[in-house]
């Protein structure tokens, strides 16, 4: 027995098994705990809550809600909403990021000491602070009749209206899915290697797919166009409210302005660990072949820099996704603030957490399993301590 | 100036004259002069931080001279982007650090520069890639990454993706002085083969055999000057210069 013991692989089988067996443990008399005390409390637990109707409204929805419809439902609206907030300020917070980022790697000093500034500045106030300060901000711009005009959009205190084609939802997501492969396609036809005799071919090939993929979009528009109404709706003034155009609501845009520049400033300095990792030497190699330091960025330091920032930019892009649960703090539904108003008006507090908790760990967990692959897929092959 | 061989093609491949290069207050180069002929091969040596790299490297731009003159193949390094251009088309360079592109295998090592830069279809490229890797003696590592070779084959695949370029010199900075003992054979066997083809060369290196055998002319160089300039019999054996001599029995002493 005693020989048995001094085993070391019989000992860390039995530390393992004492350890899980704790865990398990621990989550059991948790479940045991509540179902007794929300017994006493006579709260009947379970989820045919969710089939229920809700009896309140959303203020921004991209799905059609009404305060007949179920929970489950309404779920569903706080998910895309978070999406959506989160993939239009994950955007904006790389395009932010990348800008300020390269400046703090250029060689100009004033470019460096802006973006120095910047950083400074906007990484070290609390992001809810930015929200409050971007939201009061939108909400102080003149009301509907004495709205800022540039181009038909509108600047107003109620939001920003910008014009819109007249057309039904399911032909706006065709259009953009059209418009995102003319951005793909020439990207994916200039890496198929068959395809690409020549320089010039190439770009021959590409902008012949980027032309097709256009007249696609603009084809599917063409059909999709509401009838008896002008192709273009232009927000305008009507009695005292704006007409027409897509309003983007103080709340969205300010969560979106806010993760934008609060993660932008993040961002920025993973770009910049990222570009001042590339050695000097490939540069310097790409420059003594005759390459133009355009295509010494293009080829050589953004390849080799998006490698190293990759894996730390998946880590922020997780961390943003969170940020978005600031959706509560200025009234913007996304799925937090869904969760909570849930709690209040059907008490089933535990199941509610739950469904939330399991909602932002698919997400997280997508967008990390997006990353981890993107990442292996372009890693560098073999031993890169040399040279 | 977009044709890429409208330099000369009379004249000799590179003259340097009275070079001054200064980092902040400390003087790099002390008025340097040096000529190379079209199908010469120059090696230059001396201690640490002579300026021997600082003196190549402002060949191609790497490093820009404060003062003084260079011209390349009939073509003067200023300013002029175009120059630069044209002078880095023709000046093939080697590092002590290989500096391969990690992210490329090694044939799109080789081919990116000539389609790039000369405009080659990828055929050509291809072939001329293949062709250079073969005169390297790496012809089956085309389809690898540079992280999967050793360094003796990495410091080949550099000198073939520089060749692929047609270069009509070549500039070698230290191309041994990264590599284990068993391997910088391999690296000077290629060097010496290019050089037999009359490849005009200027290698800094601290391969003193190497410079016997091949060396036209062996450049000594300390304190930023350029101290002795000798064909490498008499450098070796019979220097005046007492740094050189000191120099010599250092690296030879051993």
């Amino acid at each position: 027995m005693s020989s048995l013991l001094r085993n070391q692989k019989v000992r860390n089988a039995l530390l393992q098994l004492l350890y899980v067996g704790s865990i398990a443990a621990l989550v059991l008399a948790g479940v045991v705990i509540a179902r007794r005390n929300l017994a006493e409390q006579g709260i009947t637990s379970g989820f045919d809550f969710l089939f229920k109707s809700t009896g309140w409204d959303v203020n921004f929805t991209l799905l059609p809600a009404t305060a007949n419809d179920p929970y489950w439902w309404f779920f569903l609206i706080g998910i895309t909403n978070t999406l959506f907030l989160g993939t239009v300020g994950l955007m904006l917070a790389t395009i932010v990021g990348t800008i300020v980022g390269l400046a703090r790697t250029s060689s100009n000093e004033l470019a460096q000491l802006l973006g120095r500034t910047y950083v400074d500045i906007f990484r070290n106030i609390p992001l809810i602070l930015q929200v409050f300060f971007w939201y009061a901000l939108i909400t102080h711009l003149p009301t509907p009749r004495a709205a800022h005009e540039a181009w038909g959009f509108l600047l107003t205190s109620r939001g920003l209206y910008i014009p819109f084609p007249n057309v039904g939802g399911g032909t706006m997501a065709l259009a953009l899915f059209a418009l995102l492969a003319a951005i793909a396609l020439p990207l994916w036809l200039g890496r198929t290697s068959q395809l690409s005799q020549a320089i010039g071919q190439r770009r021959g090939i590409q902008f012949a797919g980027a032309a097709a993929a256009l007249a696609c979009a603009a084809i599917i528009l063409a059909i999709g166009r509401l009838p008896d109404a002008p192709f273009i709706d232009f927000p305008a003034l009507q009695g005292l409210n704006l007409r027409g155009g897509l309003r983007i609501p103080p709340e969205f845009s300010a969560l979106a302005i806010a993760i934008a520049i609060y993660g932008g400033s993040y961002i920025a300095e993973i770009v910049r660990g990222g570009f001042q990792s590339v050695g000097k030497g490939q540069m310097e190699a790409a420059l003594s072949l005759g390459l133009s330091p355009w295509r010494v960025f293009t080829l050589v330091r953004l390849p080799l820099a998006l490698r190293a920032m990759l894996p730390i930019l998946a880590n922020q892009y997780v961390w943003l996704m969170k940020a978005t649960t600031m959706g509560i703090a200025v009234g913007f539904t996304d799925f937090f603030m869904i969760v909570a108003l849930t709690i209040n008006h059907s008490g089933q507090t535990l199941e509610v957490i739950g469904i939330l908790m399991a909602g932002f760990l698919a997400i997280n967990l997508s967008l990390a399993a997006l990353f981890n692959r993107l990442n292996k897929a372009i890693a560098l092959k073999g031993n890169q301590l040399r040279g | 100036m977009i044709s890429g061989n409208s330099t000369q093609t009379a004249g000799p491949a590179l003259r340097i004259e009275n070079l001054d290069k200064y980092y902040g207050t400390f003087r790099a180069l002390r008025s340097v002069n040096l000529s190379v002929e079209r199908g010469e091969k120059i090696v230059v040596c001396g201690p640490s931080g002579s300026g021997k790299s600082t003196m190549i490297r402002c060949i191609n731009r790497l490093e820009q001279h404060n003062a003084g003159r260079i011209t390349v193949l009939g073509t003067e390094l200023n300013d002029d982007v175009g120059n630069i251009d044209e002078i880095r088309r023709e000046v093939g360079m080697v590092f002590q650090h290989f500096n391969l592109f990690p992210h490329m295998t090694v044939l799109e090592n080789c081919m990116l520069s000539p389609m790039i830069v000369r405009r080659k279809p990828r055929a050509d490229a291809e072939a001329t890639a293949r062709r250079y890797l073969e005169k390297v003696r790496i012809p089956e590592q085309a389809m690898k990454f540079p992280g999967q070779l050793s360094g003796g084959q990495q410091q080949r695949v550099a000198i073939a993706r520089a060749l692929c370029m047609q270069p009509q010199i070549m500039l070698f900075d230290e191309p041994t002085s990264a590599l284990d003992p068993e391997m910088i054979s391999e690296v000077l066997d290629v060097m010496v083969t290019l050089a037999s083809e009359g490849m005009t060369m200027i290698c800094v290196t601290h391969e003193m055999g190497f410079a016997r055998r091949v060396a036209d002319r062996v450049v000594f160089m300390d304190g930023g000057e350029i101290v002795e300039e000798a064909p490498p019999e008499e450098f070796f054996t019979a220097s005046r210069n007492e740094r050189t001599r000191q120099f010599l029995s250092q690296v030879l002493g051993h």
